[in-house]
């Protein structure tokens, strides 16, 4: 069977730049659809979650409503205030975590749609480059400070791209979203206690989904996933 | 035979398979720069580009018989000093760009008075970025190609002139084969025209909007080259 590589070391430390991959046929979606299976699994099998922050369990309950039934944002009042996306500004340093939480309600809103195009693009481009995504990143959104090692950030910004592949159906997105999974696959479970486990899932589902529907015309590549 | 040299252009071009495919095709076109740069890898590994061990004298050996001009770079890097040096002392205005993968002109080159002629792997401006041709595969199973000046902003440069193309029949050598042989296409015709007309004209002076991809996953990747062989 062809070796899935791209979630074997940890990809935070040893980053896979995905230039001249080989070509293996059929069998390389069986690895695929097999590496997405077993890291699902493993995903629930978690024991040792810590208490996940409101605000995540709240985007990732909003995020199965809106992606399952089109639901728009439930009501919410949450102790940590969320930034409107328009306040953001090239001109100033970025806190990430604040822009991705900012996105994502923008996108649970349907709301200002253009400016949520705008940001996600800075931002697939800055981990298509480098692979990090940054606690910060400075004046013109070039240069990234701060720790790249935050599990939470890749993992909002990956619910960020699935939100948008699975509204736009526009493979640019479904492409970063795939090496981001790559990434969170990629790492133990003990670097993701206070990821929720639904979250997760979830990412992956609307990966493995997307991955399905476009390979169903394809010979030899009818796997069921449920 | 009547050959044309064209006497303003030059090409700045790595050993690779790429570089391959444009040189016979200007030799087959009888189209031929005045003057090449060769940049070579001086490292035991291939860099992104090169398909395997050998095209450095291929290349070398195919400038000679067609009697073009050429140098082997101080470097293999396009942005050095050594090479911006070489490049400014040339007479010729414009070079074709071949480069190694990925490898981008920094602002000290595209600053200094030439003008760097590259072909694009996508339609412009709807596909920009790396492996574009994966991507327009998957959404439209066409590939193409534009050739277009560069500047700062990547793939946003002056379009002279583009192409869509049907899909290759053996999807495998995309990369090294039918990616090199569509980009050549297009740089013939541009040159064609160029020499047609006495000056480069462009087909899309304001490249702006479109997509910007990055490069393409593998599962992404095999999808494109698989939908070639549908049930």
């Amino acid at each position: 069977m062809v070796n899935y590589e791209y979630t074997e070391v940890n990809r935070l430390e040893k980053p896979h730049n995905y230039m001249y991959t080989s070509y293996f046929g059929v069998d390389f979606f069986r690895s695929y659809f097999d590496n997405r299976l077993k890291n699902i699994e493993k995903f629930k099998a978690r024991k040792d979650i810590q208490n996940t922050e409101t605000i995540d369990t709240y985007f990732c309950t909003a995020s199965t409503l809106k992606l399952e039934i089109g639901q728009k944002l439930l009501p919410f009042n949450f102790k940590e205030s969320i930034e409107n996306i328009i306040s953001f500004n090239l001109k100033n340093r970025i806190f990430t975590e604040k822009l991705l939480t900012s996105l994502l309600v923008s996108q649970l809103n349907n709301k200002n749609k253009k400016l949520i195009k705008e940001w996600l693009d800075l931002l697939v481009q800055r981990f298509e480059v480098t692979k990090k995504i940054y606690e910060i990143y400075l004046v013109g959104f070039r240069k990234g400070s701060g720790d790249s090692g935050v599990v939470r950030l890749y993992w909002i910004f990956a619910l960020s791209l699935a939100l948008y592949y699975a509204e736009t159906k526009n493979i640019k997105y479904l492409n970063t979203l795939l090496k981001v999974n790559d990434l969170l696959c990629s790492l133990d479970n003990d670097l993701m206690r206070k990821i929720p486990t639904q979250g997760l899932v979830l990412v992956l589902s609307v990966e493995v989904e997307g991955v399905q529907l476009l390979a169903k015309n394809l010979e030899g590549v009818s796997f069921v996933f449920k | 035979m009547y050959l044309l040299y064209l006497n303003k252009i030059g090409m700045v071009a790595a050993d690779t398979t790429r570089t391959k495919y444009y040189l016979n095709e200007l030799i087959r076109n009888n189209l031929f720069p005045a003057y090449v740069l060769l940049l070579l890898n001086c490292d035991a590994k291939s860099l992104p580009g090169q398909d395997g061990a050998g095209s450095e004298k291929e290349l070398i050996k195919l400038l000679k018989s067609s009697g073009i001009k050429y140098d082997i770079a101080p470097n293999s890097d396009i942005n050095s000093n050594e090479v911006l040096k070489v490049i400014s002392n040339k007479v010729e205005t414009v070079f074709i760009f071949s480069g190694f993968g990925g490898v981008l002109l920094g602002d000290n080159i595209l600053n200094s008075g030439k003008k760097f002629l590259h072909i694009h792997g996508g339609y412009l401006p709807d596909y920009k970025g790396s492996t574009a041709i994966y991507y327009s595969l998957i959404n439209e199973n066409t590939i193409g190609a534009s050739s277009m000046f560069l500047t700062k902003e990547i793939d946003c440069g002056p379009v002279l002139l583009r192409k869509k193309f049907l899909p290759p029949k053996n999807r495998l050598e995309i990369d090294h084969i039918y990616d090199s042989e569509a980009r050549a296409k297009v740089l013939i015709e541009t040159l064609e025209c160029y020499v047609e007309s006495g000056s480069f004209n462009f087909e899309l002076e304001n490249n702006k909007g479109g997509e910007t991809f990055y490069i393409i996953h593998p599962v992404l990747k095999h999808l494109s080259i698989l939908q070639g062989e549908v049930k």
